[in-house]
C-alpha cells in the first residue's frame, strides 16, 4: 500500500508524464524482453501492435486503446495485475496523452529489478558497528532516535534463547551480571555459539525453511518422504555445530550423491530432496521440490510458471520446465546402513540420478514408486496429460537471474554409489544377519521343546483360591468407569476397547493381547495399569487403587490355560518346521558367502571370478532347493490347517493351495547365473543437480545469499529485511534496508558463507542489545521487537527451567504420542502434516508443508495449554521441590523461571497469593510459566 | 513492517482489539438471511442415485453395460477426462455395468420431492428441502473430502476451508464459545484432515475447534491433567492475570496475552455446558434419537450444534461416517448394507434436527448443509454390488437458512453420471451458504492471496427464497 502511495506520489514530481506511468506502473511486465499476454509497451511501435488481445494504445481513441480500458477496470482484467490502481489523475494523464495521439518522445526503460542483479558490496555509512551504521542512517532520514541498550538480565536471557533456545539457569545469570569485565557479553556469545544447544535451535530454524517432514501417509503405507530422514535432521544439526558453509550445505543437500558419493555423512543431506517424495504422482512430487528449492533458496516464486508465464517476474512457463529438468532424472532409495540388514528398521534414504522407467510395483504387485521420465516436457496450461512433445527441455537456470548455470557434466560413480552391497560393512552384515538368523531357530526350536516337555509333565490346572471375579461382574464396570473416556466405541484409543472380555484380551494396536491367561503380571493390561510399561494408564486420571488392581489380577490370574494337548500339538508343528529350516538357513548361508567371494571377484576383474561364480550358482541352487522344501512344508501345513478349520475359509484355501504350487514350482531353482548381492543403481549421475548447486552457490548468484541472510535476520531481529521471506521478486515486498541486506549478503559470500559469524556480527549490534517494548510500527528499528518464543523454545524453557531437560542429541524421531512425555528437546519429536505434538500445535508449531516464517497467535488455547497442560502442572512441581530449601523463594522462583530478580510489585501480589495455609509453593511456579514474559523474546 | 500478530480471537469475538474477529471491515455485502450453518458431511462418498437422485432408468438396464443402453453418449461425455484429476498413477476405472437401485424411492411431502426409502424421517420433512442434483468435482478419490471443503483437489495444497472464510467473513455472536465448531470423526489427515476446517492463510484464529460430544473432555488442555480444585484455579488465574497486568499493555499483544486467558477461563466453563444434555426433555432427546443405540452418537452431536447455534456459534461441521471404521459410506461392495446401516444412524437425527430448529424458530435462520465428497458409479463395481467413487454428478442437500422449500434443482443425465443440467462445482454452495449469511464470495479477499474463479465460485440463485 505504502509503495502505492509513494509512487503515485513520483508521477506529480515527474511533471505528470505518461511515460513515467508506463515505465513504473506497465513496463515491469510488458517490455520487450518478458511480453507479458504478448504485449511490450516501451515503443510506440510495439504499443500501436499491441498483445495477444489487439492493439493497446490507438492514437486519440481511449475506447478503442485497451491500455486505457483495462487501467481504468472498465474491462477485465483489471490492471496494474495485482498493483494498487492507478490514481484518477495518472488516467487523466494517460487519456490526455492518448488524446494527442501517444507520442513515445524516448523509449521506455524498464528498470532491473534490484534482487536479480548481482550483490555489490556498498560502503558502510559511517565507523562502529556496520549493523548499527546502516540503521542508524536509516533512523536518521526517518527522525528517529534509538533507544537505549536493555538490562543484563534481559540482555543475557535474549541471547541465550535466540542462540540455543533454552533460557539461562540462575548460575549462568549471576555470572553474566558479576561479570563487569569488557568483552563479557561477547565471551557469552562465543560459548553459546560453541554449545551443541545452537544446532539444535538453528536446525530447528533451518528445518522450516527447508520444509522438512518426517515420513507420513495412510496407516503403514508410505505416501510422502522416507523413513530414517532424521538422519537429515542429524546432519543439518551437526552441519552448523561444526560451523559447516551455507553454501557447502546447499551443495551438499542437492548433490552430494554426485559430489561426494562415498561419504554416507553428507548423503544424509539430501533429505532435503527426498522429503518431497510422493507416492502417487511424479509430477507433484517434482512440483514440491521445484518449490522447495525456489521458495526456501531463492526467494523465488517460480512455481507460479508451472501453467503459464509469471504475471509479475520476468520468469517464462519453459523456464519452469528447464528447471525441472534439473530434477528429472533423479529418484529416492533407501541404502543399507552398517549395522542393520533391514532398511525398514535403518536405513538412508537418499537421491541419485536413475534411468528412466515407468512406474514399480512390488513383488505383490503394490505400486510403490512413481515412473522416473526420460525427457522433461512442458506442460500446456500446466496440464500433466498435454506435455508439449515436440520439445524436450534441457537444463537451465532463469535467464532473468543473470548468471547461467554450468553445462552438467557426467559423474563417474564409485562401485560403493551404484552397488551399495558392495561395501565391506553391508556384506558382513549380510553374512551376520544370516547367522543370526540361524542362532534364533535354534533357540525356537529348543523352546519349542521346552514347551512340549512342560505341557507333557504339567500337573492339572485349578483355579487359584479366593472369590471367583468375573469380567461382566466386577471389572467391566471398573474398565468402562476407568478408561472408558478413552478406551469405548466413542473413542477407542489405540483401538482398545473395554466393552468386552473379547476385547481386553485382544488389546490394542500399540502393545497387541493385553491378557495372558492365569499370568496376570505378564499380562499387559496389568503391566500398563502399574506402570511397568509406558506410558502407565489412566494417562490423566488417578491411578487404579490396589483393591482395584487386585480384581483385574484375580480375573486374569483365574483363567484356564491352553489346554496341554495343544501346546504339544502347536510345539511339534514348530518342530517339524524347525526341521527344515534349520537345514535351509544353514545352505542360505553358505550360499551368500559364496556369492560375496563371486560378486567381489567379479567387480575387481579376479581371474577367478568365473569360476567362483559357478560355485555361488551351485550353492545358490542347492539353498533354494531347500528353501523351497521348507515353503512346500509350511503351506501344506496351512494348506491343512485351512481345510480342517470349523468354518472353511475359501480365501485363505486358495492362498494356501497357491502358495504350495509356488513352492513346488520353485524347486527347480534360478536357471542360471546367481542374484546379486543387493540393487544396483547407474554408474553414472548426469551431473544436473551438481551444476545447480554451483550455480545456486556462486558468488554472482543474485539471490541465494541475500535470501539465506534475510531468514537469518529475521530470526534474530523478529522482523525481515524483505517481509516477503519467499519472494524477492516484483509482487515481493521491497528491503527496508536495501544497503545493509547487500552488504550482509557480500560480507556473509566473502567470509565463506560462515554463518557463525554472521550470528555474532548480528548479535553484537548495538541494534541487538536494544530494549524491547511498547506497540506501533518500528521498521526502522528504533527498539528492539520483542515476539513470542516459537511452539519449541515454549516446551524447551518449562524442561530447562525444571532442570528435565535430556540433552540427548540426534537419532529417530520420537513418538508424538507415546513418548510425549519424554523431556528431549522438541525438535525431535515427530513431525508430519499428520502428527505432532499437541502442545506445540496450539502454539503455532512449524507446518513442514510451508514455514518460511512462524506465525505468532495468541489463542485462549495457549493459555490452557500453559494452565492444564500436565507438563507446565508437573514441572511447576519439580522445580517447587527444587527450591524447597529456599530462604526467599519467591525470589528465588522468579530468578529460576524467568531468569531475573523480582520487582517489587511481583513480589507483593506473590506474598499475598502464598498467603497463610495452603502451600501454594508449586501453583506460585505455575503460574510464572503463565507469565506473558515466559512465552515471550523481549 | 511488523510481523504478523495474530490476536486473541479464534472465533472468541475479542471486542476492542485491532484485528478482532468483529468481520469483513464495513460489515456485511448485503442484508443476511442466515445467521448459522450446520454443515453435516457424510465421509465416503454417499450413494446419490440411492438417496436424493433416484434413476429408474437403472432398474430398465441393469445388468446390461452402458454401451448396451440408449444412453451409452455418457461415456463420451466432455466431462469425463476433462474434470477429473486422477489421484493415483493409473487411471480409474469407469464402471460401466449398470447396477440397478438398491432401494425404492416415493414421491415425499406436497413438493413431491423425490427421495429413497432408506430416509423415511427425511422425507417427512421433504418440503423444507432444497436438493441441488448437480454437483460435481475434480478429485475420484477420498481426498476430494478436502476439495468439497476448501474448493481445491489436494495436489494443489491447503486453501482456507469454507467454515474458515464465514468464521472471517462474520466474526462471532458469543464470546465463551469458539465460533467455528467441528464435531464427530473428522477427515483422516491423508484425505484433508484439519484441512477441512482450516483457516490456512486467514490465520489459525478461523480454523475450527475440534470437540468431542463428551462433557468431560471436550477439548484438550479443557480442564487440568493434575489434580487442581475449582477455586483454587479461578484463584490462580486471578493471580496470573494481576502478575501480565503488570506489564505494559500499551503493547497490544500483552493486552491480547491478558484477554486470552480472561477467554481461555469462560470457555473452560461454557464448553463443557454445551455438551451436557440432561437439561433437554425427553421429547427433544427422542427427536434425536439419544434413546436409540444406532444413532445416540450422531444425536448426541447434532443436538449438541443446535446448542452451540442457540448460543451463537456461525458454523458447525458435524462429520459423520469414520466413527467406527475407516470406510464409512464408501460402499465398494454391499452398498446395501452399507447404505442401510449408515442412513439408519443419520435418518432419524436429521430430520429430527430440522423438525427441532424449527419448532424453535430457528430454522429460517440457520442453514444446513448435508454434503458428501462425491456420489457413487451407476455401474457396479465387482460382483458384489457395490457402486465405485463417482465425481462426475452428485447430490447436496440444504435446508433452511432463507432457502426455497421442497425443491430440486440441476440435473444429472438418466442415468445419474454426468451433472448436465445447472452444473455446479462445489464452491457453488460455499457461495451459496456465504451469500444467505450476507457475505458475498468475490469480495472475500485477503492481501497477497491470489484466488481463482474456481475458489470463488457463485450463488446458487435458483434455490434462494
Amino acid at each position: 500500500m505504502l509503495r502505492a502511495v509513494v509512487v503515485a506520489g513520483l508521477f506529480v514530481v515527474a511533471g505528470q508524464d505518461a511515460l513515467k506511468i508506463l515505465e513504473a506502473r506497465c513496463a515491469g511486465c510488458h517490455n520487450a524482453k518478458t511480453q507479458q499476454g504478448g504485449l511490450d509497451l516501451t515503443t510506440r511501435e510495439a504499443a500501436l501492435r499491441g498483445g495477444g488481445r489487439g492493439a493497446a494504445v490507438v492514437p486519440g481513441d481511449l475506447a478503442g486503446s485497451l491500455l486505457y480500458q483495462l487501467a481504468a477496470h472498465k474491462r477485465e482484467p483489471a490492471m496494474p495485475l495485482g498493483g494498487a490502481r492507478l490514481s484518477e489523475a495518472e488516467l487523466g494523464v494517460v487519456a490526455a496523452w492518448i488524446g494527442k495521439g501517444a507520442p513515445f518522445t524516448a523509449p521506455v526503460t524498464v528498470a532491473p529489478h534490484w534482487a536479480f542483479q548481482p550483490v555489490r558490496r556498498p560502503a558502510v555509512p559511517g565507523g562502529g558497528h556496520p549493523v548499527d551504521a546502516f540503521l542508524e542512517a536509516e533512523r536518521k532520514r526517518n527522525g528517529l532516535v534509538a533507544v537505549g541498550e536493555a538490562d543484563r538480565y534481559t540482555l543475557l536471557r535474549r541471547v541465550y534463547l535466540d542462540l540455543t533456545g533454552v533460557p539461562p539457569g540462575p548460575v549462568a545469570v549471576r555470572a553474566f551480571v558479576a561479570d563487569t569485565a569488557p568483552g563479557a557479553y561477547e565471551r557469552v556469545v562465543d560459548s553459546l555459539l560453541a554449545s551443541p544447544r545452537y544446532g539444535e535451535r538453528w536446525g530447528r530454524h533451518w528445518m522450516d525453511v527447508w520444509r522438512y517432514s518426517d515420513w507420513y501417509g495412510s496407516g503403514a503405507e508410505i505416501r510422502n518422504s522416507q523413513p530414517h530422514i532424521w538422519k537429515w535432521r542429524d546432519w543439518i544439526i551437526e552441519s552448523l555445530n561444526g560451523n559447516k558453509g551455507y553454501d557447502r550445505m546447499v551443495r551438499e543437500m542437492l548433490a552430494a550423491d554426485e559430489m561426494a558419493p562415498g561419504d554416507e555423512g553428507a548423503l544424509r543431506a539430501t533429505g532435503f530432496l527426498v522429503r518431497n517424495w510422493f507416492l502417487f504422482n511424479r509430477n507433484v512430487w517434482l512440483q514440491d521440490t521445484i518449490e522447495g528449492t525456489t521458495a526456501g533458496l531463492l526467494g523465488l516464486t517460480l512455481k507460479c510458471a508451472r501453467c503459464h508465464d509469471h504475471k509479475y517476474d520476468p520468469l517464462a512457463q519453459e523456464d519452469y520446465y528447464r528447471f525441472r529438468a534439473y530434477f528429472e532424472p533423479h529418484d529416492v532409495r533407501l541404502d543399507r546402513v552398517a549395522g542393520e540388514v533391514d532398511t525398514k528398521k535403518a536405513g538412508l534414504a537418499r537421491v541419485y540420478d536413475a534411468a528412466p522407467r515407468g512406474d514399480v510395483q512390488n513383488a505383490a504387485g503394490t505400486f510403490i514408486n512413481p515412473a522416473v521420465f526420460g525427457e522433461t516436457y512442458l506442460f500446456v496450461r500446466g496440464d500433466e496429460r498435454a506435455p508439449d512433445k515436440a520439445r524436450p527441455l534441457t537444463p537451465a537456470t532463469p535467464p532473468a537471474l543473470g548468471l547461467a548455470a554450468g553445462v552438467p557434466r557426467v559423474v563417474e560413480l564409485p562401485v560403493s554409489a551404484y552397488y551399495p552391497d558392495m561395501r565391506a560393512t553391508a556384506q558382513a552384515d549380510l553374512v551376520a544377519a544370516a547367522r543370526a538368523r540361524i542362532v534364533s531357530i535354534e533357540g525356537d526350536v529348543a523352546a519349542a521343546r521346552e514347551r512340549m516337555e512342560a505341557a507333557r509333565t504339567a500337573p492339572k490346572w485349578e483355579r487359584p483360591a479366593g472369590a471367583l471375579v468375573t469380567f461382566e461382574g466386577a471389572v467391566k464396570p471398573l474398565l468402562e468407569a476407568r478408561c472408558g473416556g478413552c478406551h469405548l466405541a466413542r473413542n477407542l484409543k489405540s483401538g482398545f476397547n473395554v466393552a468386552s472380555a473379547k476385547s481386553v484380551i485382544a488389546g490394542g494396536k500399540k502393545h497387541g493381547a493385553a491378557v495372558v491367561a492365569g499370568k496376570s503380571s505378564e499380562s499387559v493390561l496389568v503391566r500398563i495399569l502399574r506402570g511397568e510399561l509406558s506410558p502407565r494408564m489412566p494417562l490423566n486420571g488417578p491411578l487404579l487403587t490396589a483393591a482395584e488392581m487386585g480384581l483385574v489380577a484375580a480375573w486374569i490370574d483365574q483363567m484356564p490355560p491352553p489346554e496341554p494337548a495343544v501346546v504339544i500339538a502347536e510345539a511339534e508343528a514348530r518342530l517339524a518346521v524347525g526341521e527344515r529350516e534349520l537345514p535351509a538357513a544353514r545352505a542360505g548361508l553358505a550360499a551368500l558367502e559364496a556369492r560375496v567371494l563371486a560378486e567381489n571377484a567379479r567387480v575387481g576383474k579376479a581371474a577367478d571370478a568365473e569360476a567362483l561364480g559357478v560355485t555361488a550358482r551351485a550353492a545358490e541352487r542347492r539353498a533354494g532347493a531347500l528353501l523351497a522344501e521348507e515353503n512346500v512344508f509350511r503351506a501344506q501345513q496351512r494348506l491343512a490347517e485351512a481345510l480342517r478349520a470349523e468354518k472353511l475359509d475359501e480365501g485363505k484355501v486358495t492362498a494356501a493351495r497357491r502358495a504350495l504350487e509356488q513352492a513346488v514350482g520353485a524347486l527347480d531353482g534360478p536357471k542360471e547365473g546367481y542374484t546379486p548381492l543387493g540393487p544396483q543403481y547407474p554408474a553414472t549421475s548426469t551431473g544436473r543437480r551438481t551444476a545447480l548447486a554451483e550455480w545456486m552457490t556462486a558468488r554472482e548468484n543474485p539471490l541465494t545469499a541475500r535470501v539465506a541472510v534475510n531468514h537469518i535476520w529475521l530470526r534474530h531481529f523478529g522482523a525481515a529485511l524483505v517481509p516477503s521471506v519467499i519472494d524477492f521478486g516484483r509482487n515481493g515486498k521491497r528491503p527496508t534496508h536495501p544497503l545493509l541486506l547487500d552488504w550482509l549478503a557480500a560480507e556473509f559470500m566473502e567470509s565463506g558463507w560462515d554463518m557463525k559469524k554472521l550470528h555474532r556480527l548480528l548479535v553484537t549490534s548495538a541494534a541487538y542489545k536494544m530494549q524491547s517494548g511498547g506497540g506501533g510500527d518500528n521498521r526502522w528499528y528504533g527498539r528492539m521487537n520483542a515476539r513470542r518464543l516459537e511452539a519449541e523454545a515454549i516446551r524447551d524453557s518449562v524442561l530447562a527451567v525444571a532442570g528435565t531437560l535430556d540433552g540427548t542429541m540426534g537419532g529417530p524421531e520420537l513418538n508424538e504420542e507415546s513418548q510425549a512425555d519424554v523431556p528431549r528437546r522438541s525438535l525431535y519429536f515427530r513431525l508430519t502434516p499428520d502428527s505432532q505434538l499437541t502442545f506445540l500445535k496450539v502454539f503455532d508449531g512449524a507446518d513442514p508443508t510451508a514455514c518460511f516464517a512462524r506465525t505468532e497467535s495468541i489463542v485462549p488455547q495457549q493459555a490452557l495449554a500453559l494452565t492444564n497442560s500436565k507438563l507446565t502442572l508437573e514441572h511447576a512441581r519439580i522445580v517447587a521441590d527444587r527450591l524447597a530449601g529456599s530462604r526467599d523463594f519467591v525470589g528465588d522462583a522468579f530468578f529460576r523461571v524467568l531468569s531475573r530478580p523480582v520487582t517489587a510489585a511481583e513480589r507483593a501480589l506473590s506474598d499475598s497469593y502464598l498467603g497463610a495455609g495452603t502451600d501454594r509453593r508449586a501453583l506460585l511456579i505455575h503460574a510464572l510459566f503463565n507469565r506473558n514474559e515466559f512465552v515471550t523474546l523481549r | 513492517m511488523r510481523r504478523r500478530t495474530l490476536l486473541a480471537n479464534l472465533g472468541m469475538g475479542v471486542t476492542g482489539m485491532a484485528l478482532s474477529a468483529q468481520g469483513v471491515p464495513g460489515g456485511l455485502h448485503h442484508t443476511a438471511k442466515a445467521k448459522h450453518v450446520i454443515w453435516i458431511f457424510l465421509e465416503g462418498g454417499l450413494s446419490h442415485l440411492e438417496s436424493f437422485d433416484p434413476k429408474p432408468e437403472l432398474n430398465k438396464w441393469a445388468g446390461k453395460t452402458i454401451a448396451e443402453t440408449p444412453h451409452r453418449g455418457v461415456l463420451d461425455a466432455p466431462f469425463t477426462k476433462q474434470n477429473v484429476v486422477e489421484f493415483t498413477a493409473s487411471e480409474r476405472k469407469l464402471m460401466t455395468t449398470v447396477l440397478p437401485l438398491q432401494v425404492g424411492f416415493q414421491k415425499r411431502g406436497q413438493s413431491g420431492l423425490e427421495i429413497s426409502d432408506w430416509w423415511p424421517h427425511v422425507a417427512g420433512v421433504a418440503d423444507e428441502l432444497a436438493v441441488v442434483r448437480s454437483v460435481w468435482t475434480t478429485d475420484n478419490d477420498h481426498a476430494a473430502q478436502l476439495q468439497f471443503h476448501t474448493g481445491r483437489h489436494i495436489f494443489q495444497g491447503y486453501y482456507p476451508s469454507v467454515g474458515s472464510w464465514v468464521h472471517y467473513g462474520l466474526g462471532s455472536l458469543n464470546e465463551n464459545l469458539p465460533s467455528f465448531v467441528v464435531l464427530g470423526p473428522p477427515s483422516p489427515p491423508h484425505l484433508g484432515g484439519a484441512g477441512t476446517y482450516g483457516g490456512n492463510y486467514l490465520g489459525p484464529q478461523h480454523s475450527g475447534v475440534h470437540l468431542a460430544s463428551d462433557p468431560a473432555r471436550p477439548l484438550t488442555y479443557a480442564s487440568p491433567e493434575m489434580a487442581m480444585g475449582a477455586e483454587e484455579q479461578k484463584r490462580q488465574f486471578e493471580f496470573i492475570g494481576a502478575l501480565n497486568a503488570l506489564d505494559d499493555v500499551s503493547d497490544e499483544s500483552v493486552r491480547a496475552r491478558i484477554k486470552s486467558y480472561e477467554l481461555a477461563f469462560r470457555m473452560q466453563a461454557a464448553v463443557p455446558e454445551v455438551f451436557r444434555h440432561e437439561s433437554e426433555s425427553e421429547v427433544t432427546r427422542k427427536l434425536y434419537g439419544l434413546e436409540q443405540e444406532n444413532t445416540r452418537a450422531f444425536g448426541q452431536d447434532l443436538l449438541s450444534a443446535r446448542r452451540l447455534v442457540e448460543q451463537g456459534v456461525r458454523f458447525v461441521q458435524v462429520f459423520h461416517g469414520y466413527r467406527t471404521d475407516g470406510n464409512g459410506w464408501d460402499a465398494h461392495t454391499e452398498l446395501k448394507k452399507n447404505h442401510t446401516r449408515l442412513c439408519g444412524e443419520v435418518d432419524g437425527p436429521i430430520a429430527g434436527l430440522i423438525r427441532d430448529l424449527k419448532q424453535r424458530g430457528l430454522l429460517d435462520e440457520t442453514l444446513i448443509v448435508i454434503g458428501t465428497e462425491f456420489g457413487r458409479t451407476p455401474g457396479v463395481e465387482g460382483a458384489r454390488e457395490g457402486r465405485d467413487h463417482h465425481p462426475f454428478g452428485f447430490s447436496v442437500v440444504m435446508a433452511g437458512g432463507g432457502l426455497k422449500r421442497g425443491v430440486a434443482h440441476g440435473e444429472t443425465d438418466a442415468l445419474g453420471f454426468h451433472a448436465v443440467v445447472d452444473r455446479h462445482y462445489v464452491t457453488d454452495i460455499h457461495a451459496t451458504v456465504l451469500w444467505q449469511l450476507g457475505l458475498d464470495s468475490r469480495k472475500l479477499n485477503v492481501a497477497g492471496q491470489q484466488r481463482l474463479d474456481q475458489d470463488y465460485g457463485a450463488p446458487i440463485r435458483a434455490i434462494i427464497a
